[in-house]
């Protein structure tokens, strides 16, 4: 290789570097952005956190604790101490526990995320197990949970 | 001779150059994730949303303590006090590291507690955790 062309090239390589650099420099910028510019999102936590919850209020040692009428209905939140109060004026939560069997459910929280149309900032998570009645006779029991808190967590 | 001897000079200080500026280039880079990993804005929001989901799975009596170093070298480097760092009002948590802004986060399980407070778990008198009493459910 002549001299020029040695030169030549190691201009070229240079160029190439400085365009590596760049796009490295870009990329590394681009994903601390985007990781540390979105809130942490807990609503996957909170929900599994809210299920055993509930689990572990309406349920003793594998059998149903409370008769599953209107009482424990009207005052499910207040029996397993769940607050589903928020600073936004609309409800963040909504809880649905069904007792397959017996056609008994509770709900509880801002039934519209429910039907929400935008699946992709309510996040849902659900949870199924068996349990056993006063009489030992079998009850599925079903657990739904809804939580928006859109803008404190990513979407 | 001495021509030849130059022209090795010249390489040596061009490899040098190149090094000292991909070092710069990496030393950059390095900054910048660790100013924006370790912002008082991210420190307050994850600290806000870990006691959040600490007291969420809390049963009464029990006593928890939060390692919060990190966040007490932040509110030192802000001359703020640590004493108000973490506060609690009804089902919502605070955390500030300064005197402006902070980050609230609500708790869903309906808990009575003492009032929250900086301890030194490891005895060296300086304050390194929160301690969070959950006395029994709120009525």
């Amino acid at each position: 290789m002549t001299g020029k062309n040695k030169k030549g090239m190691e201009k070229m390589i240079s160029i190439y570097w400085f365009a590596i650099l760049a796009l490295t420099a870009g990329a590394v910028v681009y994903m601390v952005l985007i990781f540390y510019g979105n809130p942490y999102d807990v609503k996957g936590l909170e929900s599994d956190i809210m299920m055993n919850n509930v689990a572990d209020c309406i349920l003793e040692n594998g059998h149903l604790k409370y008769e599953l009428n209107n009482e424990l209905k009207n005052g499910f939140l207040n029996i397993c101490h769940i607050n589903l109060e928020t600073e936004e004026p609309e409800g963040q939560y909504y809880l649905e526990i069904e007792f397959f069997e017996k056609g008994f459910r509770i709900s509880e929280g801002n039934p519209n995320l429910k039907n929400n149309s935008n699946k992709n900032s309510v996040f849902s998570g659900s949870k199924s197990f068996y349990s056993l009645d006063k009489n030992s006779n079998e009850v599925t029991v079903k657990m739904n949970v809804y939580i928006n808190k859109v803008n404190k967590n990513a979407g | 001779m001495r021509k030849r001897l130059r022209k090795k000079g010249q390489i040596l200080v061009e490899n040098v150059m190149f090094l000292v500026l991909n070092l710069i280039f990496l030393s950059i880079l390095i900054l910048f994730v660790y100013s924006k990993s370790g912002g008082d804005a991210i420190l307050e929001e994850k600290y806000a949303k870990q006691i959040a989901l600490i007291i969420d799975s809390a049963k009464p009596e029990m006593e928890i303590h939060l390692n919060m170093e990190d966040a007490f070298r932040e509110a030192d480097k802000n001359n703020f006090d640590k004493k108000n760092i973490v506060s609690v009002s009804g089902n919502t948590v605070t955390v500030k590291l300064r005197g402006e802004g902070g980050y609230s986060y609500e708790f869903f399980n309906n808990v009575a507690m003492e009032n929250v407070y900086p301890i030194d778990t490891d005895n060296d008198k300086n304050a390194d955790s929160y301690r969070i009493k959950i006395t029994g459910y709120a009525k």
